[in-house]
């Protein structure tokens, strides 16, 4: 048998500890509850705040929504309509465009005024200019400042020639150096022009200078001073028909000298007679070659109908002035011919 | 030369002369016919007149260069000065729509 102590003592001991054991699980059990309920409790505030946080942020999102709805209105209407500030800069800018544009107009205006007196003007001139291109006569017609200047050179020369010039020419002079000859001074002055080329070369430029001066003085000593009552008409008629004429005559032989100078149509002789038809005084050998050099230019090439009738014209000049008859009318009327519908037309009514 | 009598008569008729005077030619040229003297003088009234229109020109050209260039120094001035204007004005608005729309934002945020 062991010892009673012994088994009391273990009795004891195993009783407390099982007491021990006991509160151990006690405590463990209140901890556990413990932390059970804190973890209700955690899980009850998430479950809350969860339910919480669900119902404020849709609020929110519309909030927000309606605020950016709301800004993009603004926006887009801020675009649609101009500011105030636009307003007033258009507004102030279409008044300098009715300024500027009115300013316009106004100058458009003077500028159309002064053009149509400027066209008045240039119809005047042209009037006038035809006027006095049937009544330029030589005891009024008043030399052109050019034609003034080649009579003062004219009127130099001629004191230049000196005892070369038979007869005496103080009268001439003066009226050259005054740029005014009357009928009997001019028939003086176309002859002294011709005794001075034939007696001196003056070099080209003053010999055209005189063949012109020549052509004029004769035109002009050719007509008639008129009587203020009577028959003016007339003599202008018939003296503007002599000028034109003679004009026409300088035209074609000019045209035909520079053609002979440019293409060279006979074997010799091609400059001297280009020359003497540029000045428009060709002489009686000058003009029977000028008709051989026209049918030789004729066949150079194949020529405009322009520079054909120059050339015909030209020819009917020749033979005027050389006295083929029955030639110069003919020829002269091909640049003057109708056109061939028309011809065509008068032979038909004919 | 009746014909030429009419033309110079209808061409006296459109001279920039006096009204006496165009009478006073008008009238020489009915008693006298076309005398040179007449023609000359007539001649001398157009190329005055040409040579007064010259200057005419001229000067009329000179006046609207000047007023055209003062109108579009004028135009490029108040351009300026608008643009400058236009662009304040537009600096002030957009403050102050910027200072409306966050006072409105901010209303309607206080309002979550």
């Amino acid at each position: 048998m062991g010892k009673p102590e012994t088994l009391m003592s273990l009795i004891h001991e195993d009783e407390a500890r099982k007491q021990h054991q006991a509160e151990k699980e006690t405590l463990k059990a209140e901890k556990r509850n413990q932390n059970r309920d804190q973890v209700i409790t955690l899980n009850l505030e998430n479950r809350n705040q969860s339910r919480e946080s669900s119902r404020v942020l849709p609020a929110l999102r519309d909030k927000i929504k309606e605020v950016g709805s709301w800004l993009a209105k603004r926006f887009k209407s801020s675009r649609e309509n101009p500011s105030l500030g636009q307003v007033i800069k258009e507004a102030r800018l279409q008044t300098m465009e009715d300024k500027a544009s009115s300013a316009t107009e106004q100058a458009e205006g003077q500028v159309r005024t002064l053009e149509a007196k400027g066209k008045a003007l240039g119809g005047q001139q042209a009037e006038i200019t035809a006027i006095v291109r049937e009544v330029k006569m030589a005891d009024f017609y008043e030399p052109s400042e050019g034609q003034k200047a080649d009579m003062g050179k004219l009127a130099d020369m001629i004191l230049r020639a000196g005892p070369k010039v038979e007869g005496g020419f103080g009268k001439l002079v003066d009226g050259l150096k005054a740029g005014n000859l009357s009928k009997e001074l001019k028939q003086q002055a176309v002859a002294v022009i011709e005794q001075l080329m034939q007696g001196h070369s003056w070099g080209k430029e003053n010999e055209v200078m005189l063949t012109n001066l020549k052509w004029d003085f004769k035109a002009g000593s050719e007509s008639e001073k008129p009587s203020q009552q009577e028959g003016m008409g007339d003599v202008l008629e018939s003296y503007a028909g002599s000028q034109v004429e003679l004009n026409k005559r300088n035209g074609a032989y000019g045209e035909l000298g520079r053609l002979i100078i440019e293409q060279n149509p006979l074997m010799s002789g091609n400059k001297s007679l280009g020359e003497a038809f540029l000045k428009g005084e060709p002489s009686q050998e000058d003009l029977r070659n000028g008709l051989k050099a026209i049918d030789a230019i004729k066949k150079l090439a194949r020529w405009p109908k322009a520079v054909l009738a120059e050339l015909e014209e030209a020819k009917s000049y020749i033979d005027k002035e050389l006295g083929v008859p029955g030639k110069s009318e003919k020829v002269v009327n091909i640049s003057r011919r109708k056109p061939r519908a028309e011809q065509k037309g008068i032979g038909i009514a004919a | 030369m009746v014909d030429l009598q009419n033309r110079i008569i209808k061409l006296i008729k459109t001279l920039f002369i006096p009204e006496e005077e165009k009478a006073s030619l008008t009238q020489r040229v009915v008693q006298n016919g076309v005398t040179p003297e007449i023609v000359v003088e007539v001649k001398k009234v157009i190329d005055q007149s040409v040579s007064d229109y010259e200057e005419e020109v001229e000067r009329e050209v000179k006046k609207l260069q000047d007023n055209l260039n003062k109108t579009v120094q004028e135009f490029e001035r108040e351009y300026s000065a608008i643009q400058a204007d236009a662009k304040n004005m537009q600096k002030q608005e957009l403050k102050k729509k910027e200072e409306q729309d966050l006072d409105q934002i901010r209303k309607k945020l206080s309002q979550i």
